[in-house]
């Protein structure tokens, strides 16, 4: 094994185990001999289809921010609120650690998130070349938890439920671009594993 | 390299550490950290007292456990009174009103979801410190489970957010978040870093002959 290169060798980041790396087909996935961690997917997508997924990503983010999330109507009172607005409201409840939270994991996060896979996939190489790639990716990784789109989704779905036998609901074109962010950002989380991104550069594997 | 294989190699007697940030494998020795070559991000061979940080976050959850589950999170006026919701009696609401799978869901990421990372990661973190060599694949199952269902129970903060911003009618009803939904939000938040300073290495080193 002492002789083997760097980059024929896997090693899990769970368990600490050294095995023989296999090169994995389009849509194939590997587990940790050991441990079963995932080890990683063999590439389904092109460059040019995962950029495309990101571009659309961070158009459903701008559409999710911008339109309200969810209208409600009572005794001839309307209320509506964006995802900013919520988050505002809050911390002009006194609440501005808890408004901040959810600021962070909903609007921020996802933000950086889905700029960092953009820029990354539309400027590969450059961004290679500047030995900044790296950093991009693990600024991504350090992130990627603190986005919690899927979980903010389902806060809105049990909202409207509570809500519903109050008052008159409607369903905002924020909310639906939210649903619609969510396979978005699978898919991105998806592309952006670092084996992935490093496997579109022309540079030559470090690693 | 097969399950059964008596002696598995592993990264720390080969000198090599892989990366966090990237997932480059660097070689860096008998080294404890070094500089990644990909990222330059700090590469360790084990995350730095890990059992330390984790059970120091597992503390702080656990004292704040009990306001975030005794105190309210939400307090609602409205013209026919004033009501107070704890965690748990805003299960129980959405179950007489709402449907009953999604109050099973809100009890699931809301109250069960807290408790098994609490409980789990004191036991990985138990097992780790005592260098049990039994369960090996049972705990780091148990891990990857506590990591992927960890962010799930924010769903309350974000229902209470949300009701807290659309309902502002005044004196017809209106809604306001509680101390206990701060609390409730901290344990999340230090849930998810205890998980995340974890070394899941460790379930594994004990096995590690001269280790």
């Amino acid at each position: 094994m002492a002789a083997a290169r760097l980059s024929d060798i896997y090693l899990c980041p769970k368990c600490d185990l050294v095995a023989r790396a296999i090169d994995l087909h389009p849509g194939e996935s590997s587990q940790c001999p050991r441990c079963g961690a995932n080890a990683g997917r063999g590439h389904s997508v092109s460059r040019g289809a995962a950029l495309a997924v990101a571009a659309t990503a961070a158009q459903l983010w701008l559409l999710m921010n911008v339109f309200p999330l969810v209208t409600m109507s009572l005794g001839g009172v309307r209320r509506e609120t964006t995802l900013i607005g919520a988050s505002i409201t809050l911390a002009a409840n006194g609440k501005e650690a808890l408004a901040a939270l959810v600021a962070l994991t909903t609007v921020i996060a996802p933000a950086v998130e889905i700029l960092v896979v953009l820029s990354v996939l539309s400027s590969l190489d450059a961004l290679a070349r500047a030995g900044l790639l790296g950093r991009m990716v693990r600024w991504y990784r350090m992130l990627w938890r603190w986005s919690m789109v899927d979980v903010f989704m389902l806060g809105c779905l049990v909202s409207i439920v509570k809500l519903a036998h109050l008052a008159d609901i409607v369903v905002g074109p924020g909310l639906w671009a939210c649903a619609a962010l969510l396979p978005a950002l699978a898919f991105l989380n998806a592309y952006a594993q670092p084996h992935w991104l490093f496997g579109w550069t022309d540079e030559p594997r470090i690693a | 390299m097969n399950r059964e294989s008596p002696e598995p190699v592993r990264g720390r007697q080969a000198g090599l550490a892989i990366c966090d940030g990237c997932l480059a494998i660097c070689e860096i020795g008998d080294q404890l950290s070094a500089r990644c070559s990909r990222c330059s991000g700090i590469v360790h061979m084990r995350i730095p007292d890990s059992l330390q940080k984790t059970s120091a976050y597992l503390v702080a959850a656990a004292i704040l456990y009990a306001p975030a589950n005794l105190l309210p999170v939400m307090h609602t006026r409205t013209v026919l009174g004033e009501e107070d919701d704890t965690i748990l009696s805003g299960v129980v609401v959405l179950l007489h009103t709402g449907s009953w799978p999604l109050a099973l869901l809100v009890f699931f990421a809301s109250i069960v979801v807290p408790l098994l990372k609490l409980f789990s990661l004191s036991l990985l973190v138990w097992m780790s410190a005592r260098r049990a060599t039994g369960h090996q694949l049972a705990r780091a199952r148990l891990y990857r489970v506590v990591e992927f269902v960890g962010r799930w129970s924010m769903l309350d903060i974000y229902v209470v957010t949300l009701l807290v911003a659309l309902v502002r009618m005044g004196k017809l009803a209106s809604v306001s978040a509680g101390p206990g939904a701060m609390a409730f939000a901290a344990v999340v938040v230090l849930t998810m870093l205890a998980a995340q300073s974890f070394d899941p290495r460790s379930i594994w080193d004990p096995l590690e002959k001269n280790a």
